[in-house]
């Protein structure tokens, strides 16, 4: 079962450009050092700035495979690219013990009071295979909507092992 | 474009909400959850992978956190919540201030976009994917096994191919 993780983290007004600066180093999405977390399906990072009275905050969420403290912890130990974001942040426990920034993550951490997902008992790799069974699939079909049984069952075979 | 990866978008909305309806909806998510009856409409609508709304406590104040990733064009997405599931919009920001109801649409648009916050990095895990092609494949996938677990002759295999072909078809 997937889950909803989120955490939101309070930013010092004079460090929101470093702030922003950090996150644009991630870069874009299709070179997002988050593709390292295998257990993700969706993830952002959101500056808050005016929304809430109290000061501006980081929002970091994800879909996870996995709990919530589980994935924090995978995010302080596999995430060093999210150091800088984090940094910008009251009550960061710096980069040394990636346990401290995990239980740090955790502190923050907002369950989700009420959702609305279509497959939560798939995970990312479950969801990856289908589209690519669903992608070969279909381009079977196509190749082999003329074939007698017998080179059918072959090319089955070949496709599809 | 920021919050967007491919075909998936994220579309994040911070509402403060009175003290009272906090209460309400700590009162009344856990019995959402799960529940069909509320979830089968908001399921139909089709173009969601992952939607949360969660509380934000901060001092004295209340927020409401909506997060969704979906597909599909923003201004259609909030028009269908506000055509398709008013009611249950109704219920969630309800007691947020300044929510002016889920209808008439434009009015509940620019109270949601007036609140919208572009994320600053977002990233999907199958980007090319829409909701739809997403519980579609796994729908196929689980019953792959139907053709592939078959060790008779080609005749009997290929009757068994034609059956999963015809069952998949409007999902392939």
């Amino acid at each position: 079962m997937s889950t909803g993780v989120a955490v939101l983290l309070s930013v010092r007004p004079d460090r929101l450009t470093a702030l922003r600066e950090a996150l644009a180093a991630l870069g874009e999405p299709e070179h997002s050092p988050l593709a390292r977390l295998g257990q993700t399906h969706m993830a952002r990072f959101v500056v808050v700035e005016e929304a809430i009275r109290d000061g501006p905050c980081l929002l970091f969420s994800a879909e996870a495979d996995a709990q919530a403290s589980s994935y924090l912890a995978l995010v302080a130990e596999r995430l060093p690219e999210a150091e800088p974001v984090w940094e910008q942040c009251r009550g960061y426990p710096g980069a040394g013990d990636p346990a401290s920034v995990a239980r740090w993550l955790a502190e923050h951490a907002m369950p989700a009071g009420f959702s609305v997902r279509p497959y939560p008992r798939s995970t990312v790799t479950e969801v990856r295979e289908a589209l690519d069974l669903r992608a070969r699939l279909r381009d079977f079909a196509i190749r082999a909507q003329d074939l007698e049984p017998a080179a059918l069952q072959r090319a089955w075979r070949e496709e599809f092992g | 474009m920021r919050g967007r990866h491919g075909r998936v978008e994220a579309i994040t909305i911070i509402t403060p909400v009175r003290g009272w309806w906090s209460w309400w909806l700590r009162l009344s998510w856990p019995f959402a959850r799960g529940n069909p009856l509320v979830l089968r409409p908001l399921l139909r609508l089709a173009f969601i992978h992952f939607a949360h709304w969660s509380l934000i406590r901060r001092g004295r104040g209340r927020y409401l956190l909506f997060q969704s990733n979906f597909n599909g064009d923003v201004k259609q997405y909030v028009d269908a919540f506000s055509l398709t599931v008013p009611g249950r919009m109704r219920l969630m920001w309800g007691g947020a201030h300044g929510f002016p109801g889920p209808r008439p649409m434009e009015r509940f648009k620019r109270f949601i976009f007036g609140r919208a916050i572009p994320a600053d990095h977002y990233w999907s895990a199958y980007p090319e994917a829409t909701t739809r092609m997403v519980t579609d494949a796994l729908d196929i996938r689980a019953r792959y096994g139907e053709v592939d677990a078959i060790e008779a002759g080609p005749e009997a295999f290929a009757a068994a191919y034609r059956r999963f072909i015809i069952a998949v078809q409007n999902k392939l």
